[in-house]
């Protein structure tokens, strides 16, 4: 059976289906619908050898052969658990929707299978049209959700949302052509299919420029430093369960990217552009997190410490060895489900107060003291307390970014004293201290459906954090042969470090 | 002796009260409910811990080790989840099980206020899950394990201060406590993959295969006196100076006072602010290597000591003398271990346990007598309403100021006396004078340190009470008219046992020019086997010197005893004499508004006003906002499509992309 497919398509499929039902049954059938995909997608992770090949559940065939554009489908340890984190967050989201969705919520929950379908699309693709198809269908669900269900500038946001990544994807088409135009003048053939371009041999020089078009294109989306201003907007309008969804699975698209297609592609022009990135990437953390520590709004507060988090992934991406690049794919997983759950936590706030204000609420542990555990739960997940997931990929992006840029390491690292001053305030200003606002004296605490989508995050963030091996053996053969081509492609270092190696005094000869 | 796999039961014992009590029961628990769960798995884990001390007393015991499951692993990259207990770590679990079933017993009597009725079960499962914590810390076999514990205790120390969250003062206590130990643990972390990267191939994160390496590869880390392990050294010190409280992250552990006094006495006092002390222990061979490193840990507790003793000397509040003396003493136990004393320093650790956790503790007697007053001034007399923790409370007075006999004299003179013979520093610059500078130091926050625990003495049990006198006039605390009264036997008994090892507690470590001597110095050989630092012996100024701090002291105790028993109004007299002084210390010195001015109010003010106001508001969106507006006129001059934009777009990137296809198709 074809199983990718099937994943891929199901959810639109039942999409469709979501969009006609009778109204009363939307709830029910839209849940029930994303846990079918989910179940479907089970045999994906019982299914994958992590000693297998390097990727499972081929589909190949032959699509517009004029072209050279085939309809490839396959997936590695990393799509693997990508596509497993879309499919479970999916039915919670929905889940969430039965509250926070007051209005047309047969189209919101059409729009977000319709989603699932297109961001696991992008996760399975082999073809490089067929990633492009996939990475633009991403956008219009998402454009829908926000100017729809979107707060009161959701307009603003949606379209800024838009332009950004229309940028993106237009660079991102060039460089694509151009590689296949490279690939007819050293082959005379038409191919768009990724092993097929793998094999090219490009100069540095054209690897330079279609670097720089696909890692802007990527870096819109993941978002670095300095094109990460759609994000904040796009959080605070978009309804709650598209938070979570951008958050939890869409900004992966473009680590994601970096990871699939930009950097193994073009492996010297990461050597030669590595360090800007990562000097990107260290930025993005220290800004973001100083950004999230002066903010009024709490969901801009969390949009911020995405742009942080983002940060780290995109530095063990660029640290070129096994525990850098596993530990970056590893928070990737984290991130959606910490990210996710605070986005949910937000969201339940806006629902009973009607207001994002961080000056609004206070004293709420005295009332919730359900969701002040979790959301305490997860704000120690968020700044990686060791025993909780976020820890064990940063400490592992840390340790082997250290290896080949260490002072940007070590400038990445006062991050985790950053984001335990902005959480930890945050939390404070809003669980701790005195009751002071007559508004929240009555807040009910968590209902059992909102526990029903919280606990799942709460559980898996213990359970990456305590016993991660599961998910690494899965990552790490991927990674290797990652790891493996880019090592082909430098000796001793792969970046010419400048001022980001370890200054000349620290050498190991006694002084 | 103990099979391997029932030293995993240590930790997991706490852990399953704090679950029990923290998730299963909650407010089901009544206090003595939780209490009872909570002290009984801590007790048994003292059993145990006990049990695994003793299997390690004999000659060539071998330490226990227990591997549960694989943590992490990419590439050469692992971590395990695994325990080994060797001498050292045997040793602070039974500090950790033993005083801190003494602390949870007497948590029992003194969480019986009305208004923590529902919350108590909360307190219980933090200090369970503190125990657990602290366990993983000392037992982790590795690196990242022990940091599990490192930040754990961190964080159930910010949940303990902010015990009474609604307090927002407390609340922020407890994150100030978080956060100034990650600045800490971000040195640490830092140390952690700068010696990783030196290894290359040998890298490891085990403390016993790193060992190894060193003593087979020291030119890994530059051998001795090389630049990186120097600067692996300082930087695992500078997560020290968080976790332990020193210059320059000590700011802390005053303000973490706000929690219950039990939690003071365990986490702040007795056992996870000695954490610095037990990493440098664990890590002795690499520290060894650097005299820079240990010159500095050495140098930067003997200022710690000294700038605390003078900051105790004017508080009014018993737990804030008691903060500062903990950060003093903390400081002498570095001063220990750098000067090469490691045993030394260590064992300082462990009286210090008794005898501050006694103190914590009477003053928390105190507290809970008195009805939650902490103001010395307000105290007095108590010796006669209080006579068992008056008793108590003396033999933790007499063994920290150092009268000979009591444990604290042995600890302390061990490491005064070292201190001033030291051959560690003797190749660096000054590395002849510092010895004698930093025992001078040491010898001067010893006669501070005799004279602030006596003042503290005198103010609260000397004298008459001055409480009542307050309810007088007219603070509308009428109840309080009746004089204080002893404590019940729940708080009581504790406080004579750890009266009983602060007495005695010199026994595990009698020095040289007694009868069975250096007990602890033998236990723990085989841990610091590759730190040998030879100490010259037989000195003649050994018992001199020890004359004269012993004279200095009893000076110190008759000049506090003149201003606060003689003559009390003395005190305000002198203060107004050294006004500047005075005001300086009582108000520490305005340390933490130096923090304030110079780091936090800058970080705060340029995040908002120029990152999120300029760089991100003005700058980026300005040229993507004039994008978009540009975009969109383009949309309007074209014509409207619907109503709605998006189409315009689609229609832009088809056309776009068409354009640029045929562009590179012919070009």
């Amino acid at each position: 059976m074809p199983l990718l497919s099937l994943v891929t398509f199901l959810p639109v499929a039942l999409a469709l289906l979501v969009a006609v039902m009778p109204k009363e049954a939307a709830r029910s059938g839209a849940l029930a619908a994303s846990l079918v995909v989910f179940a479907a997608s089970l045999p994906l992770w019982f299914g994958y050898d992590p000693a297998g090949a390097e990727y499972q559940f081929v589909e190949k065939h032959p699509w517009i052969e004029s072209w050279g554009v085939g309809y490839h489908l396959g997936l590695d340890g990393v799509s693997l658990l990508l596509v497993l984190l879309t499919t479970a967050l999916t039915p919670l989201i929905l889940l969430a929707g039965f509250s926070g969705v007051h209005e047309k919520y047969r189209g919101y929950a059409a729009l977000m299978l319709a989603l699932e379908g297109a961001m696991i699309g992008t996760f399975v693709s082999l073809d490089t049209f067929l990633f492009y198809i996939f990475w633009e269908l991403v956008l219009l669900p998402m454009y829908f959700l926000i100017g729809i269900w979107g707060g009161e500038r959701r307009i603003y946001a949606a379209v800024k949302l838009f332009v950004y990544t229309v940028a993106g994807s237009l660079l991102m088409l060039v460089a694509l052509i151009g590689l296949y135009w490279a690939h007819y003048e050293q082959t005379g053939a038409w191919s768009t299919d990724l092993g097929d371009l793998l094999a090219l041999t490009l100069s540095p020089d054209t690897q330079k420029w279609m670097f720089a078009f696909l890692a802007i294109a990527f870096a819109i989306k993941v978002p670095m430093f300095p094109v990460h201003t759609w994000l904040p907007d796009a959080h605070v309008e978009a309804p709650t369960g598209g938070s979570v969804v951008l958050a939890g699975v869409m900004l992966k698209m473009g680590t994601y990217g970096f990871y699939r297609f930009a950097m193994p592609l073009f492996p010297d022009a990461v050597t030669a552009y590595g360090p800007v990135l990562i000097g990107l990437a260290v930025t993005g953390i220290l800004y973001g997190a100083l950004v999230a520590l002066v903010q009024d709004d709490v969901k801009k507060l969390v949009a911020y410490s995405s742009v942080s988090h983002l940060g780290y992934v995109m530095l063990g991406l660029f640290a070129l060895n096994a525990p850098g690049v596993s530990g970056a794919i590893f928070q990737m997983l984290n991130h959606g489900v910490s990210t996710g759950a605070l986005f949910f936590l937000v969201g339940v706030l806006y629902e009973r107060r009607h207001t994002r204000a961080i000056a609004d609420y206070g004293g709420l542990t005295k009332v919730m003291p359900k969701f002040a555990l979790i959301f305490m739960i997860m704000t120690f997940s968020s700044i990686g307390l060791p025993g909780l997931n976020g820890f064990v990929g940063e400490f592992m992006i840390l340790i082997g970014s250290f290896q080949y840029a260490p002072m940007w390491t070590v400038a990445a690292a006062t991050g985790v004293i950053f984001g335990a001053a902005y959480m930890l305030w945050v939390f404070q200003r809003m669980m701790f201290g005195p009751l002071k606002n007559e508004a929240n004296r009555n807040l009910p605490d968590l209902s059992a459906r909102e526990l029903t989508y919280l606990m799942p995050l709460v559980i898996l963030a213990f359970v990456l954090g305590i016993y991660p091996q599961p998910f690494l053996d899965r990552i790490n053969p991927s990674v290797e042969r990652f790891v493996a081509r880019m090592e082909e492609h430098f000796d001793e270092s792969p970046y010419s470090c400048g001022n980001a190696c370890l200054p000349s005094w620290l050498s190991k000869e006694t002084h | 002796m103990m099979s391997s796999q029932l030293v995993t039961l240590v930790p997991a014992l706490p852990l399953l009260g704090a679950v029990v009590n923290g998730l299963l029961l909650q407010k089901r628990a009544s206090r003595v409910v939780a209490g009872t769960i909570a002290s009984v798995m801590v007790g048994l884990s003292a059993v145990l811990s006990f049990m695994a001390l003793a299997g390690l007393m004999g000659h060539d015991a071998a330490p226990l080790e227990a591997h549960l499951w694989t943590w992490m692993q990419a590439g050469s990259f692992s971590a395990d989840i695994a325990f080994r207990v060797d001498q050292l770590t045997a040793t602070m679990m039974c500090v950790i099980t033993g005083i801190g079933f003494l602390i949870h017993v007497y948590s029992i009597g003194y969480m019986d206020d009305e208004a923590d009725k529902d919350s108590v079960w909360r307190f219980f499962s933090y200090l369970n899950l503190f125990i657990f914590a602290m366990l993983l810390l000392v037992m982790g076999d590795n690196f990242l394990l022990m940091f599990v514990g490192w930040e754990g205790v961190g964080l159930c120390s910010y949940l303990l201060i902010g015990f009474w969250y609604e307090n927002d003062d407390f609340a922020s206590a407890g994150k100030k406590a978080f956060i100034t130990n990650r600045i800490g643990d971000f040195s640490f972390v830092c140390g952690l993959f700068l010696l990783y990267w030196s290894l290359g191939d040998h890298a490891t994160l085990n403390f016993h295969k790193l060992e190894e390496v060193i003593a087979h590869h020291p030119e890994l880390v530059g051998g001795i006196g090389g630049v990186v392990v120097t600067a692996v050294c300082l930087l695992f010190f500078g997560g020290a100076t968080g976790k332990s409280a020193q210059i320059p992250l000590y700011v802390w552990l005053p303000d973490a006072m706000a929690g219950p006094t039990p939690v003071s006495a365990l986490i702040h006092a007795a056992t996870m602010v000695t954490s610095g002390i037990y990493m440098i222990c664990r890590l002795n061979f690499l520290f060894v290597m650097s005299p820079v490193a240990m010159a500095t840990i050495a140098t930067t507790g003997a200022l710690t000591a000294f700038v605390a003793a003078t900051i105790a000397v004017t508080q009014n509040d018993i737990k804030k003398v008691l903060a500062y003396s903990t950060v003093s003493q903390l400081g002498f136990m570095f001063l220990g271990v750098g000067v090469g004393g490691f045993v030394a320093g260590f064992f300082h650790v462990i009286t210090h346990a008794f005898f501050k956790a006694l103190m914590f503790l009477g003053s928390g007697s105190i507290i809970h007598a008195l009805h939650h007053e902490q103001d010395m001034r307000k105290m007095g007399g108590l010796r006669k309403y209080m006579k068992l923790t008056f008793a108590a409370f003396l033999m933790g007075y007499l063994a920290i100021i150092g009268i000979p006999g009591f444990s604290g004299f042995f600890s302390k003179d061990e490491i005064l006396w070292l201190t001033f013979i030291t051959p560690v520093f003797d190749g660096l610059p000054f590395g002849t004078v510092m010895p004698k500078v930093l025992w001078a130091l040491a010898t001067a926050t010893a006669l501070l340190t005799a004279f602030y625990m006596s003042r503290l003495m005198f103010m609260t049990f000397w004298g008459d009470y001055r409480g009542a006198s307050h309810d007088a006039h007219g603070h509308g605390h009428e109840a309080h008219g009746h004089k204080p009264h002893e404590s019940p036997m729940l708080l009581v008994l504790p406080l004579v046992v750890l009266a009983a090892l602060s007495a005695v507690g010199g026994l595990l470590n009698l020095p040289h020019w007694l009868p069975m001597h250096g007990s602890l110095h033998h236990f723990l050989d085989p841990v610091f086997e590759h730190a040998h630092v030879a100490f010259p012996e037989d000195n003649p100024l050994e018992f001199p010197l020890m004359v004269l701090t012993l004279l200095g002291i009893a000076g110190s105790v008759a000049f506090a005893y003149t201003l606060y028993i003689k003559d009390p109004t003395r005190p305000a007299a002198l203060a107004e004499r050294f006004r500047k002084l005075h005001t300086g210390s009582l108000n520490k010195w305005y340390v933490d508004e130096l923090y304030q001015a110079a780091i936090l109010t800058p970080i705060y003010v340029t995040s908002r006003q120029v990152l999120w106001a300029i760089v991100d508001a003005q700058v980026i969106d300005g040229v993507v906002n004039g994008a978009a507006t540009l975009a969109q006129k383009a949309g309007t001059a074209h014509g409207r499509l619907g109503g709605g934009k998006v189409q315009v777009y689609a229609i832009f990137i088809a056309a776009g992309a068409a354009l640029l296809a045929t562009a590179y198709a012919v070009g």
